[in-house]
C-alpha cells in the first residue's frame, strides 16, 4: 500500500512539473506579444543623443506629439528618455565614439522598431514654419517601415513647439496607417530574423565540410533546412564563405502554428540547435534582439 | 448627337415611305424624346467629397438618392461611411480605406457586423451631424437626389471596427 501511494505521489509530482502555475494560468488565452516602439531624435554627425533632447525643447515637443499619436491608437511606446537614463546608469555605453553610442543604445534598448524624428525650423520675414521628418525602422533588419514629411505652413509666431505639433499633425494618421500596413505584412508573412552561422576558432568544420548521412556540404544542409523551416518558405541568403554563412532575412511566424502560443527567435534558434545535433555537431547560440548567432564548435 | 439621331430616324422613315410630313415629324419627336430619356444613371457612384477634418472627425459632402428627403439623407450618410470604409477620401487624413478596398469579401466575411451597421441603422451612432445643403432634386422619373454635409466620428468608428475584429488594432 505504501508503495502504491509512493508511486501515485511520484506520478502526480511529475505531471505537475511542466504545468502552468495557477497564478499565471489564463486557461489557454494567448495575447500576441506586441512590437516595442521607441521614438528618438535625429542626431547629426558629432551630436550626442544623450544631450540633444535636453538642449532643445522643440525636439521634445515633437517627440511627445509622436508618442501621443501612438497612444491615440491604444499603443504604448517605450520611453526614450527613461530608457536612456537606465542605460547610462547601467553603464551600457562602452565606446567613446558618439555615433557608436546611438547604435549601441538602439541595440540595447530592447525595442523592435524605432522612429527617428528630425525637426527643422525655417525662419523668414513672412512667417516661421517647421518641417518634421519621421522615419520608422525595424531594428533587426534596418528596413524602413514608414517615412513622412510634415509641414506646418508659415505663421507669424515664435511658438516653434506649436508649429512642430501642427507639422506632425498633418501626417500623423498617414504615418501610423503605413506602419500598420507593414505590421499586417509581418503578421501575414512572418517576422524577419538575421541568422549568422560561424565557427569556433578550434572547430574542425567549415561551410564546405561534408556532413550528415547524405554527405552534403554544411552550407547546403543549412540552406535545405532553412528552405523547409522558414515561415512560408521565405528566406534570403546574404552570402556564404568558408567560415561564415549569413541569412539576412529569415521569416518566422508570430504564433506557433501548432499550439497558437507566441513564437520568438529563441525558439527558432533552439530548432536550429537541434538540427545541428542531428548532423552530429555541437553549437553555441547567442541571440541579440532579432539576430541569431550560431557558433559551430 | 440628338440631331444625328433625328436625321437617321427621318432617313429610315423616308425609306419606309411616310407621306404625311406632320406624322413624320411627330414620330421623329417621339423617337427623340425616347432617346433622351435613355440617359444612363449610375446609382452606385460615390459622390462624396472631403470638406474638413481633424484627428477625431471628418466632414464630407455626400449626394444621397431616394424617393423622399429621409431616404436621400440616409443614402448620403451610408454613402459617406462606405467611402471611408472601402475607398478613402483624397486630400483628407483618411486617404486610405479604413478597412480594405475589397468591399465584397469584407462584407461577406463580417456579414453580421455590416447587417447591424447598415441595415439596422447602427451607423447613425457614428454620425455627429448631418445637414441637407440642397433641396431634393429630380434625377430622372423615379429618382431624386440631395446633397448632405455629413460629419463622422472617425475615432469612434475606427475603435468600433477594432473591437469587432473587422480591422486589427495598431501593432501585430
Amino acid at each position: 500500500m505504501k508503495n502504491l501511494f509512493l508511486i501515485l505521489g511520484l506520478v502526480f509530482s511529475i505531471s505537475t512539473v511542466n504545468a502552468q502555475i495557477a497564478a499565471t494560468n489564463t486557461g489557454g488565452e494567448v495575447q500576441t506579444v506586441q512590437p516595442k516602439i521607441m521614438v528618438i531624435p535625429y542626431t547629426k554627425e558629432g551630436e550626442d543623443i544623450r544631450t540633444v533632447l535636453e538642449d532643445d525643447v522643440n525636439k521634445r515637443i515633437a517627440i511627445t506629439k509622436i508618442k501621443e499619436a501612438f497612444d491615440s491608437r491604444g499603443f504604448t511606446t517605450v520611453d526614450f528618455v527613461a530608457r536612456l537614463k537606465a542605460s547610462q546608469s547601467n553603464s551600457v555605453f562602452s565606446a567613446a565614439n558618439k555615433t557608436d553610442i546611438k547604435a549601441q543604445f538602439i541595440q540595447m534598448s530592447g525595442a523592435d522598431v524605432y522612429v527617428e524624428t528630425e525637426v527643422s525650423v525655417l525662419n523668414s520675414s513672412n512667417g516661421n514654419s517647421v518641417k518634421i521628418i519621421v522615419t520608422a525602422y525595424e531594428i533587426s533588419t534596418g528596413n524602413s517601415l514608414a517615412n513622412k514629411v510634415g509641414e506646418s505652413g508659415k505663421f507669424y509666431t515664435d511658438d516653434i513647439g506649436k508649429l512642430a505639433s501642427k507639422a506632425f499633425g498633418t501626417v500623423a494618421d498617414d504615418f501610423l496607417d503605413v506602419m500598420q500596413n507593414k505590421f499586417t505584412e509581418i503578421v501575414n508573412n512572418g517576422k524577419s530574423l538575421i541568422i549568422e552561422f560561424g565557427f569556433a576558432e578550434d572547430s574542425q568544420y567549415n561551410m564546405f565540410s561534408e556532413v550528415g548521412r547524405q554527405g552534403l556540404l554544411l552550407s547546403d544542409e543549412l540552406e535545405l533546412w532553412m528552405e523547409q523551416n522558414a515561415y512560408k518558405n521565405n528566406y534570403h541568403i546574404q552570402g556564404t564563405s568558408d567560415n561564415l554563412m549569413i541569412f539576412d532575412d529569415v521569416r518566422i511566424p508570430l504564433k506557433d502554428q501548432s499550439t497558437g502560443n507566441n513564437y520568438n527567435p529563441n525558439k527558432f534558434a533552439l530548432e536550429i540547435f537541434k538540427f545541428l545535433k542531428t548532423l552530429g555537431m555541437e553549437g553555441k547560440r547567442d541571440i541579440k534582439s532579432n539576430t541569431i548567432f550560431i557558433t559551430i564548435k | 448627337m440628338a440631331i444625328l439621331k433625328v436625321s437617321l430616324v427621318t432617313m429610315i422613315l423616308s425609306i419606309l415611305n411616310f407621306n404625311d410630313m406632320r406624322k413624320l415629324l411627330m414620330f421623329s419627336m417621339v423617337i427623340m424624346l425616347f432617346a433622351a430619356c435613355k440617359t444612363a444613371y449610375y446609382g452606385t457612384t460615390a459622390n462624396v467629397v472631403y470638406l474638413s477634418g481633424d484627428r477625431e472627425t471628418i466632414s464630407m459632402r455626400s449626394i444621397g438618392i431616394g424617393n423622399d428627403e429621409q431616404n436621400a439623407q440616409a443614402g448620403a450618410e451610408i454613402s459617406a461611411i462606405e467611402v471611408l470604409f472601402f475607398r478613402g477620401l483624397p486630400n483628407s487624413k483618411q486617404k486610405d480605406p479604413l478597412i480594405s478596398i475589397d468591399e465584397e469579401s469584407t462584407k461577406a466575411k463580417y456579414s453580421d457586423y455590416f447587417n447591424k451597421f447598415f441595415n439596422q441603422g447602427r451607423y447613425r451612432t457614428f454620425i455627429i451631424s448631418s445637414y441637407a445643403v440642397t433641396s431634393l432634386e429630380k434625377v430622372d422619373n423615379k429618382t431624386k437626389s440631395m446633397a448632405v454635409d455629413v460629419t463622422v466620428n472617425l475615432k469612434a468608428l475606427r475603435l468600433d471596427l477594432e473591437n469587432h475584429g473587422v480591422i486589427r488594432k495598431f501593432g501585430y
